[in-house]
């Protein structure tokens, strides 16, 4: 009995340890100048939170808000804006999909998600070229667009499992009662939904929040989003490991609270299949 | 109130013709019921009616006007759906109402219209609960409520009473019929119960496999069934139907026996089956005219009555007999057919023979 249970938390101290330590080193490097980054011992330092306030607060004579704080303020804008219009577009979309009988309804779905299989990388050549034609290059505008139309198919096809699992017939009665096509979706449907939406437009939005290899293409110093910016902090000749570990834990915090506040939900929406109907 | 006429109507879910030529006209003020086994298309029928599906072919009408097109909230039909679909974040108070609130009628005037329904389905004390804390029974007759709450032009009912007992499905049977009459409205019922059909409806319209089979009163249907399959899905015991060949004016079985042709019965000669209703025959002593004979297969006592079934041939026939006939198992019996009640059955077609008014349908 003993033994197991030693063994049994030995075995989770050891998952934790190796689970965690990646964070835990970032967290440690955002706490040391940058002698200690560079010294042997890794645990014998005197914390400090210049590197936060380097984040924020610019390093030159002039002070002044950093150029992190415009990357922030761009990652958030477009994250929000790119997660919301997916939603709004996406949730009725799949509606349509799955309650009425459209004409090759398969082959649409279909051409939906193959949007998905071009890795990024690979259009984004052509696009830079149009972005620029169009004048979409280093625009927040360009970047909503664009992130958009990728969150759009995950949308659509992860709603469109939701909807079918709830009885159309809530919506057949409504109208019955008197209600038009609409109100029958918004009353009948749509507030079942309401955990499926929330799951699906958290994904949305770790995506967009995590997204590189656009941003790294498609802006240059205006509408730069936090992961190309952090990349851009690597490359001078010497990197301050201090400042990128700080402006990393600063960016992993919004999607972990987020995370963490909507969990109920987001387990509730990826088990609604099980609930009786 | 307003009449309801299927002109030619067909629907097709892909393989599945769910409904196929179907041409039914129903009276203002009837008592419609569409009755007919699982899967024959009535479900599909009522919503087709009510515009929930799109008909493949053919049209619906409301007292002559063509209902294309109209949107099901712009038909003025109240829908007691087979599922209930109960809004399930609504109290059944709420589920009640929806119908006067999308009608924007005030507050009093809805709850007394609430109160009212409520008792008349004795589910006053159940008002305030949400559907998954009712049983099966209590939430069909919420869904009921929510379809009587108004006066529509017609009520259009999909199995309302399949989950009572037994006790409260004939309270609720006498409850719908007398609302039909004192309302005066059309009531179009589905059930796949022929005695429930048999006791509300003025008109029944039989179906199988999407197509009419015969429509008209429940005495027409019972007394003069135009095919086999309303014969024998008509009546408590299913009718029996014995092979035979006509000629000469006589019925005659394979093993031997003879009942004289029903005046009805064409002339000349052919392969028929003749169909006898349990209770249309007795068990005899006698050598008479118009009998079977048989053995003892079982026997079934049921208080007012006893079943008995007798081998005749190939064919198992069942007699109702009286409660105190109980003859022993394997014994020779001969049962007396009451030869004005037989009916007769074209072997291969199956359509019946008996009637030329009436002229039967294809199955
Ligand atoms: N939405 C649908 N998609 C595919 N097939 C359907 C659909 N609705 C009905 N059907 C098929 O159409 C036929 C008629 O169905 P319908 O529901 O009208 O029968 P029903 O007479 O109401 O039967 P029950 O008494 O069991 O309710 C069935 O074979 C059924 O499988
Ligand atoms: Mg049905």
């Amino acid at each position: 009995m003993r033994p197991a249970r030693a063994l049994r938390g030995g075995l989770l101290l050891l998952a934790v340890v190796l689970m965690l330590f990646p964070a835990v080193w970032m967290l440690i490097t955002s706490l040391k100048d940058i002698q200690d980054v560079y010294a042997a011992t890794v645990f014998d330092f005197t914390p400090t939170l210049d590197n936060y306030r380097d984040v924020f607060v610019s390093t030159s004579a002039a002070g002044g808000a950093s150029d992190l704080v415009t990357n922030f303020s761009n990652s958030v804008i477009i994250t929000a804006l790119a997660t919301l219009l997916a939603t709004l577009i996406g949730v009725p979309a799949a509606w349509g999909f799955s309650r009425f009988d459209l004409k090759g309804a398969k082959d649409q779905l279909f051409f939906i998600l193959s949007t998905r299989f071009m890795p990024p990388v690979v259009v984004v050549i052509p696009l830079f070229v149009m972005y620029r034609w169009a004048g979409l290059y280093d625009t927040r505008t360009g970047l909503v667009l664009l992130y958009t139309a990728f969150n759009l198919p995950f949308t659509i096809w992860m709603m469109k499992g939701f909807v079918d699992e709830i009885p159309g017939e809530y919506e057949d009665a409504l109208m019955m009662d008197g209600y038009s096509r609409l109100q029958a979706f918004r009353q009948g449907s749509l507030p079942l939904l309401v955990p499926g939406i929330l799951a699906t437009a958290v994904f949305s939005m770790i995506f967009t929040w995590n997204e590189f290899t656009f941003a790294v293409f498609l802006t240059g110093s205006t509408a730069r989003t936090v992961p190309p910016a952090i990349a851009g902090l690597l490359g001078g000749q010497s990197t301050p490991w201090g400042l990128v570990a700080a402006a990393a834990m600063v960016f992993a915090l919004p999607v972990l609270a987020f995370g963490f506040l909507v969990r109920k939900h987001l387990v509730a929406g990826m088990t609604f299949g099980a609930v009786r109907r | 109130m307003s009449a309801i006429d299927l002109d030619a109507v067909s629907k097709a879910f892909g393989d599945t013709q769910a409904v196929d030529d179907l041409s039914l006209h129903v009276e203002d003020g009837a008592f419609f019921v569409l009755l007919g086994p699982s899967g024959a298309g009535k479900t599909t029928t009522l919503r087709l009616i009510a515009g929930l599906e799109t008909p493949d072919e053919g049209s619906v009408s409301f007292d002559g006007q063509p209902a294309q097109g109209a949107a099901p909230s712009a038909r003025d039909l109240a829908m007691v759906f087979q599922s209930y679909a109960l809004y399930p974040k609504q109290t059944a108070r709420e589920n009640i109402a929806s119908p006067l609130r999308a009608r924007r009628i005030d507050a009093d005037t809805a709850d007394s219209r609430i109160r009212e329904v409520a008792s008349l389905l004795h589910i006053d004390h159940l008002l305030d609960r949400q559907p998954q804390q009712l049983s099966g029974g209590e939430q069909q007759r919420v869904a009921l409520g929510r379809a009587l709450v108004r006066e529509p032009r017609a009520f259009l009912m999909d199995e309302p009473l399949t989950n009572l007992d037994v006790k409260l499905r004939v309270e609720m049977r006498a409850e719908l019929t007398r609302l039909h009459r004192t309302l005066g409205a059309t009531f179009l019922y589905v059930t796949n119960d022929q005695a429930e059909a048999m006791s509300m409806a003025d008109q029944v319209a039989v179906i199988d496999h999407g197509r009419l089979q015969q429509v008209g009163t429940p005495a027409d249907i019972y007394d003069r069934p135009a095919n086999r399959f309303v014969a024998t899905f008509i009546g408590a015991q299913r009718m029996n139907l014995v092979d035979c060949t006509l000629e000469d004016g006589v019925l005659r079985g394979e093993t031997g026996w003879q009942v004289p042709a029903p005046p009805t019965a064409p002339a000349g000669s052919g392969r028929f089956q003749l169909g006898v209703r349990p209770e249309d025959m007795s068990l005899t002593a006698e050598h008479g005219d118009a009998t079977l004979a048989g053995t003892v297969y079982a026997v079934e006592p049921l208080g007012d009555r006893c079943l008995v079934d007798v081998q005749v041939g190939d064919d198992l026939v069942r007699v109702k007999a009286a409660p105190d006939a109980d003859p022993a198992l394997d014994s020779a019996v001969r049962l007396a057919v009451d030869v004005d009640r037989v009916h007769l059955f074209d072997h291969d077609s199956g359509l019946a023979v008996r009637d030329q008014e009436h002229a039967p349908v294809t199955t």
